[in-house]
């Protein structure tokens, strides 16, 4: 029989009314990783936005210009976008906290392709809520995107801290997020 | 106990390589979903950063591939153009629309210094019941030496191939040009079965 091609490297929830989540000390003896993330809005942290951007930092790297991305998106129209100096990885939307009825619940899956490799990082990723609140901000929003992270010049690193955050809304304790890795 | 197993893996030490064929899939290991993962980049010889189109086929087969999505350039920031191909007119009004008999999932390329293509592929349901292949498509690509350029798809496809999936061939565009697949490239199949057996 053969072994598990998928494994389970780590899992954790969020601490509750907080916007982030950072995993390290992720081994580098996969070639591949899989996050797959169930994140969901605090009602009650009075941000008052409709919905918020998740943002992917890796390696603690902010630095303008590691992260270059493209999106895809549908809400109230459809949308396309890149950034090619960004300081994040831009990965996903979620609901906001603004006339939220209830706490929304927005999932996501983000691949990272040779995240251990000495070459930059790319990674795709897919998110997408429904909302359906007292002010007529309702419907479905989907969002799909991908990009690449370098570090420095073009220098090599591997992926060995990957922080999951979002601004302006807080996310519950019943947000989680697992990532796995692929065996090659 | 497995319920995900590598079925293949290969990553080029060559500048040559055109195609990449995983064959001799088995067909009795219950296998529910096939997925692949690759990232590659195109030899170039050039100074002028460039992407072709990257095939794939299933079964050797050549005709019957329908597809359709939605492409955005980064370039030209709000394009999302839906497109489609297969007998139907074209939905969006996008030039990535071809008359493929292979399966088309759009360009990869690029310069190796920042970034590659990364295509991932799922096809559900590809072995019993004699059913026809569809699959699941996201291809995300980027030409570093003009950084505006970033293009991402995201593809629905399938082929009347009702055969049992047993081979899977991804080519540097499409399969009678020259173009090859840089060193480094790697492609990964992943067979995921329908239970924990």
């Amino acid at each position: 029989m053969a072994d598990s091609a998928i494994d389970l490297i780590a899992a954790s929830n969020y601490a509750g009314s907080t916007t982030s989540l950072t995993f390290t000390g992720i081994p580098q003896t996969y070639k591949h990783l899989k996050i797959i993330a169930n994140l969901c809005t605090d009602i009650n942290a009075g941000e008052n936005y409709s919905s918020q951007n998740v943002h992917m930092r890796l390696n603690n790297d902010s630095t303008a210009g590691t992260y270059r991305w493209t999106k895809l998106g549908m809400g109230s129209g459809t949308y396309a976008d890149d950034e090619t100096n960004g300081s994040y990885a831009d990965i996903g939307i979620i609901a906001g906290d603004y006339h939220a009825d209830y706490p929304h619940h927005s999932p996501l899956i983000v691949t990272l392709f040779n995240y251990s490799a000495n070459e930059p990082t790319s990674w795709q990723a897919q998110c997408g809520f429904t909302k359906d609140d007292n002010s007529n901000i309702s419907g479905v929003y989907l969002r799909s995107g991908g990009g690449v992270a370098t570090a420095g010049s073009g220098s090599d690193w591997g992926i060995s801290q990957i922080e999951i955050y979002a601004s302006n809304v807080n996310l519950t304790s019943t947000s989680r997020i697992s990532i796995l890795g692929y065996n090659d | 106990m497995a319920t995900c197993e590598l079925l293949g893996s290969t990553t080029l030490d060559n500048n040559t390589t055109h195609s990449v064929t995983f064959s001799g899939i088995s067909t009795s290991d219950d296998y529910q979903q096939f997925e692949i993962l690759s990232s590659c980049r195109l030899y170039e010889t050039t100074s002028n950063p460039q992407g072709v189109e990257f095939w794939y086929s299933v079964n050797s087969t050549t005709s019957g591939y329908v597809y359709g999505g939605i492409v955005s350039q980064g370039s030209e920031t709000g394009i999302a153009s839906p497109w489609r191909d297969g007998g139907t007119g074209q939905a969006g009004g996008h030039t990535y629309r071809n008359n493929a008999s292979y399966w088309n999932v759009t360009a990869i390329g690029g310069n190796w210094a920042k970034g590659k293509a990364f295509n991932r592929i799922l096809i559900p349901q590809a072995q019993g019941d004699s059913r026809r292949k569809c699959a699941q498509i996201r291809m995300w690509t980027s030409f570093p030496r003009n950084d505006s350029y970033g293009h991402f798809s995201s593809h629905f496809m399938y082929v009347g191939d009702t055969a049992d999936l047993t081979s899977i061939t991804l080519y540097c565009n499409s399969p009678s040009t020259s173009y090859y697949f840089a060193e480094d490239s790697s492609f990964m199949l992943y067979g995921i079965k329908d239970s924990n057996a």
